[in-house]
């Protein structure tokens, strides 16, 4: 029960619930839901979820200081490619609720709600990318015309294929992304895992970059559960479809690693 | 492995020339950095009484030292935090002593051999250890370069170039950094030429733009721009193509103060904003347009 629990704290979505955030796990439709959403994703998620205990909070460093942990060049490379990728990512994302919102609110105006709480929370990740770009000095991907074009393709072309394709595609890009974010945690984490064993502690900028991907990611797995709460997997061609963009986004993330 | 030849340089010589090295160079050689592995150790106090500490431990490797950088230092291409500082060039401790005193040659010598031997020998070192550095003169420039882009990133961040006065627009503080890089050069002008075409030649241009880059980089960073579209491209290849065309002009500028050089930079910046603004202008009309067309579509209820 304690691992349930803990477990469930770790996922449970920040979106706008009124409940007390201890009592949380106890109500039942909650733990479900997070249950299902630690289930919806690859099997990543996994090796990731038991060793991502809560973030320290930044007072626990003040009392004894320890050593910085340096990073090397290698990751530097990393979190170099990381947040070039998610600054990509979190711009298509923002356009493809763009281009799609239109054409499902209107034959669908029950949905106005959930697409703006969705879009809103894209755009702030994408301001939070954006920011740490420019603190970073992280090189913004080239291809930048062309994931706005693409993006900006794909939500339209979902969006006219109606309300079920639209969600199919958001399950799609949030399956991969969710993943991809996982991955991130779990190397920053391993870094974290390393410097305790030397004795030293992360520098404040990672821990705090580790709990925005945490929450990040977890938003993100959130929009994947309304998705398939509105019947992605009743749009038609759905093996096809959701393929075809799972496979574009593994793409895409490849090559916005490199260039 | 002990090399004849440093053994004939080292009695022939007997390192005559052991006075300090000047610290007047910006860039204090890096103490942490790994030392190259030695390959043959020569300790000069057998050979000679010394007054500069330095000699004790004078250590020279062979002519492959592993610490050669491929990239003139990849790790000012990736991720910056002020936790994890970068240093601008990734020479060794002894490869920056070599280096910083043989600047002070160039504006006699040249960007040549002749300086870094000169340079080596002020510092305390033999003649051939002029072969840590295997670029040759190529690398004093490059040196030169990195040094000075320090030097431009210590203006702002510890001299406060743009804390006194008003508060100044991007632009303005581009076209400040932009002078005052160049005026940097100034000191070697009549040297710069040749180091330009040196940078010209076949095998020096990736290092040369990479150098170039890192500048353009490193002043729109310093003049506060935060970009991160694909305007991070056009900028920085505004920046460097301006840089690059001033530098020529301010080679053949006899004009006090470098007047002219300061007019022409105005002038390029301009055009460069110029042109930026029409395409800016086209594109702006462009999604204009297709929105516009996009919601009439909808409002005649085609299904778009």
């Amino acid at each position: 029960m304690l691992a349930r629990t803990s477990l469930a704290a770790s996922f449970r979505p920040t979106a706008a619930t009124t409940i007390p955030v201890v009592l949380d796990f106890l109500a039942p439709s909650t733990l479900q839901q997070s249950r299902r959403l630690y289930h919806s994703t690859t099997t990543t998620n996994h090796s990731a979820a038991p060793s991502a205990p809560s973030p320290p909070s930044p007072t626990d460093h003040h009392g004894a200081r320890k050593p910085r942990y340096a990073l090397t060049a290698k990751q530097r490379e990393f979190l170099d490619s990381a947040l070039r990728v998610n600054q990509a990512g979190e711009l298509a994302a923002t356009l493809i609720y763009t281009a799609q919102t239109p054409q499902v609110v209107r034959s669908h105006p029950h949905l106005r709600p959930l697409m703006k709480h969705m879009y809103d929370q894209e755009v702030g990740h994408f301001n939070t990318f954006n920011q740490l770009i420019a603190k970073h000095r992280v090189r913004p991907t080239a291809m930048y015309p062309v994931w706005y074009a693409a993006a900006t393709f794909l939500g339209w072309s979902t969006g006219v294929l109606g309300r079920e394709a639209a969600m199919a595609c958001t399950e799609a890009v949030e399956t991969e992304i969710g993943s991809h974010y996982n991955d991130q945690v779990r190397e920053i984490l391993s870094w974290k895992a390393e410097a305790e064993r030397r004795g030293e502690e992360l520098d404040p900028e990672l821990e705090e970059m580790l709990a925005n991907f945490r929450r990040i990611r977890d938003e993100e797995l959130e929009h994947l559960d309304h998705a398939v709460e509105n019947d992605a997997k009743e749009a038609k061609p759905y093996d096809p479809l959701v393929n075809f963009i799972r496979y574009g986004c593994k793409a895409a993330i490849k090559i916005s690693e490199k260039v | 492995m002990t090399r004849p030849t440093s053994l004939l340089a080292l009695t022939r010589r007997g390192l005559s020339h052991a006075s300090s090295p000047r610290a007047a160079l910006s860039l204090a050689p890096r103490t942490h950095l790994r030392q190259p592995k030695p390959q043959s150790q020569i300790h000069t106090t057998t050979t000679t009484t010394t007054t500069n500490p330095r000699q004790n431990n004078l250590t020279i490797t062979s002519r492959t030292t592993p610490s050669r950088p491929n990239r003139l230092s990849p790790s000012t291409r990736t991720y910056h935090s002020d936790h994890h500082p970068t240093q601008p060039h990734d020479y060794t401790n002894s490869q920056t002593t070599i280096l910083s005193a043989a600047l002070h040659h160039v504006p006699t010598h040249g960007f040549s051999r002749n300086a870094l031997t000169l340079g080596a020998r002020d510092a305390g070192f033999l003649d051939v250890s002029v072969q840590l550095l295997p670029r040759g003169e190529f690398d004093l420039i490059l040196f030169w370069l990195a040094s000075r882009r320090g030097l431009l990133r210590s203006k702002v961040e510890s001299d406060g170039l743009f804390s006194a006065g008003p508060v100044l627009s991007v632009d303005d503080k581009i076209q400040i950094l932009l002078m005052e890089r160049l005026r940097m050069n100034a000191e070697v002008k009549d040297q710069w030429q040749d180091a330009l075409a040196v940078m010209s030649l076949g095998e020096n241009i990736p290092l040369s733009l990479s150098e170039l880059h890192a500048l353009a980089d490193d002043i729109l960073n310093l003049a506060g721009d935060k970009s991160v579209d694909a305007s991070w491209y056009s900028k920085r290849m505004a920046v460097a193509a301006v840089y690059a065309a001033s530098d020529f002009v301010m080679t053949r500028d006899t004009s006090a103060g470098l007047r002219e050089t300061e007019e022409f930079v105005a002038r390029r910046w301009a055009d460069a904003r110029a042109v930026g603004d029409k395409l800016t202008g086209v594109r702006e009309c462009l999604g204009f347009m297709g929105s516009t067309a996009v919601g009439l579509g909808r409002s005649w209820g085609l299904k778009i």
